[in-house]
């Protein structure tokens, strides 16, 4: 299933500080809530919770799918793909930034010296190792880069950018600016770049179209498709998804077609637009172990095949377990643990990971009565200044409700292993290790409104 | 449970330790169409018994039948066929008042806490309505401690069932008690007992309205199924999918059943609500005795909570017995395909898994033979076949399916007019399936011609892979478009799909690479199709390829000592066994 990584390889998304919020009359819930994670090329990462934990969600905001009364509020989701990049800069000229460009048409050390000036100090330009450097060190030493003016949106500060930049270019690298990017510029990422499977396959087919023609006009909006051509593309992806007698299928109606071949329909009508990354939203919820066993193995093979980047959401552990690389698991809109699929399930630290593991039958099979998790998800629905799980944790403890945890480093040995919780990191005192929460916590606090306002 | 209702309930069995008994039921939805209205056989002749205080497991594919058994065990289905014996009474003869009776023994909770609950009524309504249909409480007395002829009278009246009566009398003295289940306090019902030489006559007068019993008895089920007396006033919409869950379970228990059907009442739960809800229900067992069968497709979920577990698969059980026992150790070739398809919670379990091929076929036309036969991984070859291999069977098997799914396919009026015209229709085309089912083989030459391409198109030299596939592929031997073929195979290797890029060619210009006994009959079939009667070629491929599997139902064959049945020709001596036979294809 895993490919082999390099680990100098830019994944192909970037997921920082995402914060996706609902407004309603009531109350403002903020559904996701400072998420940040990355996926590789080739790599499944899943993602998992309760209902209501915020995954859906965040696969929406990646989609640029959320709608009123949700708003993307704040963070960052980069797109690194070339094609898809050169694609989107040859049709958005205007809202590109050409990074080599840049270069020619800028001295770096003038426009840095206009920072420093300015509001900014060289160590929030190049890190704290480089606190009260002038301008010209930090551009002789490489520790600030035209590309990093750009990525930082210093760039769109001085001027030199528009503000509407969405699309980044540097030689053949760059990525797209999700966050950023205008409906027309959405609609030309999702399907060819991103694609997206839901949980129930009707919605996404419409029942008055043959489910050939529905996959001729992917074709055809995506990839310009079109007639003769069209159909044997068609006939092409329905058996690539393993759809026998496919020549036949394409001109049945979905109605027509059971349950798990509806859902390989819908997987054929995702590949037709030949995807880099393809998000699956509860892909085998509605099916049957046996069919569900199936698509998994579909989706396997088609990675396999295409080094595709999956996004994997299900609140089934032993899906999970089968699929996925890597895990994030998620709770009332936070990413609360992330580990390699093996680590986590050898040994979850934080305690929420572990109830959830506890809970499931399947591990403790017998007579024995499961352990359950007391209470039920809250709704975030203010700026967390404690842990949100504290009021269902086995293990809390005064701070917990003081506090809020952030994301530190448990791995034993590299698996790169994170956990928000106040017990971790496991070698300091407890005094210190909350110290060191509140320490590193301040700090996305600070910048969390200055994004807000950037937004509005 | 008090322990004069736990002598009555002894005392009642007769040393029949079965609460229900199942024989040959069958339950048809009727066709109701005019031409062709095949009934749809949703549970076709099942056999089985749940023993009083266990919980049996009911798993299967979505339109195996569970549903419909289950609630044609406590009669929303009328079974077509076949009894169900409760209590040792056949409840599907049962009409009118004894239905009504009988009902408050044998309830039911819904999968779908959203759709089963009426969202106009408050929580307490809607709890309450079964006590209200049923009058409850029935104020049936017991008069204990006289032979002589008794009589009621007041609001009272003689009980006249086996379950335990609501207020028990002592005479003489009149000393009253008040069974569990009813909240009346005894000091509110006063008794006037007056003797004559053959009969007693007990006037029971309560003095709390039947409303407010049934109030406080809602409030008492809350509480036992961990909501609060609070939740009486508000509305459905304002509880989780777990407190509806526990909100349609204290319905079900409102009139004390006996039995209670669970269909799928985990599954629209979360993991951690439904650790709840199934602690809840093995509480709440253990306190009231009462009898399960759970329906579920979780298998975890029933290995945890069944005593016993049947497995059921199109309308049929096919294997049934001890829970642990077939978890440990399945014995149907159907149970092990299914358990081998639950995702393990352990990444690092590399479990041969079985995939099944297809779907189960239509309920309305089952396979005539064992039910699982169309899909069965282990099928029992024909002995003068048994030496072909796994990826000729696989065709074989794929081609019948796909002619039987064909029959299957409605047919338009214009598509029947395009084939009595001789005309092109979209079921034509068999040639192409041939190519597409079974593998195909090219020369050597070819072969190594077909690496080269390959390798010429991946690396974005496409003229000349198309100058390689021109050169050594003669466009003359295929009916196909021979640019389109190259056209569609550059882009299934630009796709990464390069083996399918390689079958493409392969399909069309190599020999199909299957032994030539089966190669002459599946030509005949196709000659068949051709002519236009697919009912000979499948006829042909049954007669050639089928085995006992195809024409004849299995038995019931015990393969324990606890006495596990499972429903498979394999059990036979003269077979292997269904894991044998998984074992030599693995």
């Amino acid at each position: 299933m895993s490919i082999q990584l390099t680990r100098e390889e830019d994944p192909i998304l970037t997921v920082e500080n995402l914060q996706t919020s609902f407004f309603t009359d009531k109350e403002t819930i903020r559904a996701v809530d400072d998420i940040s994670y990355t996926i590789q090329r080739g790599e499944t990462v899943g993602i998992v919770g309760e209902s209501g934990s915020g995954k859906s969600v965040t696969a929406r905001s990646i989609m640029g799918l959320v709608d009123s009364p949700g708003r993307v509020m704040g963070g960052s989701i980069r797109f690194r793909e070339p094609t898809t990049v050169d694609r989107l800069a040859r049709l958005f000229p205007k809202r590109t930034a050409e990074v080599d460009e840049l270069r020619e048409e800028h001295d770096l050390v003038e426009l840095v010296e206009r920072l420093l000036n300015g509001r900014h100090t060289a160590s929030e330009l190049a890190g704290e190792e480089y606190a009260g450097a002038d301008a010209e060190t930090l551009v002789r030493d490489g520790a600030v880069d035209m590309a990093d003016l750009v990525e930082d949106g210093y760039a769109a500060e001085l001027g030199i950018v528009n503000e509407r930049t969405f699309v980044v270019r540097d030689g053949s690298e760059g990525y797209v600016e999700v966050t950023n990017a205008p409906t027309e510029g959405l609609r030309k990422l999702r399907g060819r770049g991103i694609a997206m499977i839901f949980q129930d396959p009707l919605t996404s087919l419409n029942p008055v179209y043959t489910i050939g023609n529905q996959i001729k006009e992917a074709l055809r909006l995506h990839r310009g498709l079109t007639g003769k051509r069209a159909t044997e593309e068609a006939v092409r992806l329905l058996e690539a998804v393993s759809i026998p007698d496919a020549r036949r299928r394409i001109d049945e109606y979905p109605h027509q077609f059971s349950g798990g071949m509806r859902q390989r329909a819908v997987i054929a009508m995702a590949l037709a637009c030949e995807p880099e990354l393809l998000i699956c939203d509860e892909p085998t919820t509605a099916l049957d172990v046996t069919i569900q066993a199936q698509i998994l193995e579909l989706l396997e093979e088609i990675q396999e095949e295409r080094n595709l980047s999956i996004m994997f959401i299900t609140h089934d552990m032993g899906v999970m377990a089968e699929i996925a690389d890597r895990i994030n698991v998620m709770y009332a809109g936070e990413l609360v643990e992330s580990a390699p699929a093996r680590v986590l399930f050898d040994d979850p630290k934080h305690p929420y990971t572990q109830g959830l593991l506890e809970s499931i039958p399947s591990r403790n099979v017998g007579g024995e009565r499961l352990r359950t998790i007391e209470g039920d998800v809250p709704t975030p629905n203010e700026k967390p200044t404690y842990c949100r799980f504290a009021p269902r944790c086995p293990e809390a403890f005064d701070a917990c409700d003081a506090v809020h945890p952030v994301n530190v480093d448990v791995s034993t040995g590299d698996a790169n292993h994170t956990a928000a919780c106040l017990l971790y990191p496991e070698d300091m005192a407890r005094e210190d290790a909350v110290a060191y929460h509140q320490s590193r916590g301040g700090e996305t606090a600070q910048a969390a409104p200055d994004e807000v306002n950037d937004d509005e | 449970m008090s322990e004069t209702e736990e002598l009555r309930r002894t005392e009642r069995t007769d040393g029949r330790r079965d609460l229900v008994n199942v024989n040959g039921l069958k339950t048809y939805y009727e066709g109701g169409g005019l031409i062709n209205s095949q009934p749809v056989k949703a549970v076709d002749g099942v056999d089985f018994h749940i023993e009083r205080g266990e919980t049996l497991g009911l798993v299967g594919e979505s339109g195996c039948g569970k549903t419909t058994l289950g609630r044609t065990l406590v009669r929303l289905e009328r079974a077509t066929d076949g009894e169900v014996l409760f209590d040792g009474d056949d409840i599907t003869t049962f009409s009118g008042k004894r239905v009504k009776r009988w009902r408050r023994d044998a309830q039911i909770v819904f999968q779908d806490p959203e759709s089963s609950l009426n969202d106009r009524m408050t929580i307490g309504e809607i709890i309450q309505e079964p006590l209200n249909v049923h009058d409850w409480p029935d104020l049936d007395v017991d008069v204990v401690g006289t032979q002589k002829q008794v009589e009621v009278t007041g609001d009272g009246s003689v009980n006249q069932d086996e379950r335990e009566a609501d207020i028990t009398v002592e005479v003489p003295g009149g000393a009253v008690t008040v069974r569990d289940g009813v909240p009346l306090p005894e000091d509110r019902v006063s008794v006037d007992v007056t003797e004559s030489d053959s009969t007693v006559t007990v006037r029971v007068d309560v003095d709390v309205a039947r409303k407010r019993l049934r109030r406080a008895r809602v409030r008492e089920l809350l509480t036992t199924v961990g909501l609060r007396e609070e939740h009486y006033f508000r509305y459905p919409h304002q509880f989780s999918g777990g407190q509806r869950q526990r909100i349609g379970i204290a319905r079900a228990l409102a009139l004390e059943p006996e039995f209670v059907v669970l269909d799928e009442p985990v599954s629209a739960l979360d993991v951690s609500v439904q650790a709840k809800i199934l602690n809840l229900l093995e509480d709440l067992q253990e306190e009231f005795g009462l009898t399960y069968l759970f329906i579920a497709h979780d298998l975890s979920v029933v290995r945890h909570i069944c005593d016993r577990v049947a497995v059921m698969y199109l309308g049929h059980i096919m294997e049934i017995g001890d829970s642990e026992e077939l978890f440990e150790n399945p014995k149907n070739p159907y149970t092990q395909s299914l358990l081998s398809a639950i995702p393990e919670t352990d990444p690092t379990d590399d479990k041969q898994r079985i995939t099944l091929r297809g779907t189960p076929p239509s309920p309305r036309d089952p396979p005539q033979g064992c039910p699982f036969s169309t899909r069965c991984p282990v099928k029992i070859h024909p002995s003068e076949y048994e030496h072909l291999d796994e990826k000729t069977w696989e065709g074989i098997e794929l081609f019948r399916e796909i002619l039987r799914e064909r029959q299957r396919a409605d047919r338009s009026f214009t598509e029947r007019a395009r084939a009595i015209l001789g005309m092109e229709t979209r079921f034509s085309g068999i040639d192409e399936i041939v190519r597409e089912v079974f593998p195909h083989r090219l020369t050597q030459e070819r072969e190594q011609a077909l690496d080269r391409a390959v390798e010429a198109a991946a690396s974005n030299r496409e003229d000349e892979a198309r100058e390689i596939l021109g050169t050594n592929f003669d466009p003359s031997e295929t009916d196909a478009d021979f640019d389109d073929l190259v056209d569609s195979f550059i882009s299934d290797v630009h796709a990464g799909s390069h083996g399918q890029a390689r079958s493409r060619i392969r399909e069309r210009f190599g020999e199909m690479d299957v032994p030539g006994e089966v190669r002459g009959d599946v030509d005949r079939a196709v000659e068949h199709v051709r002519d236009g009667d697919e009912q000979a070629a499948r006829e042909l491929l049954r007669e050639e390829f089928g085995s006992v599997c195809d024409t004849e139902p299995p038995d019931h064959h015990s393969v324990s000592q606890s006495g596990r049945t499972s429903y498979c020709h394999r059990h036979l001596a003269e077979h292997e066994e269904p894991e044998v036979a998984f074992e030599r294809q693995s």
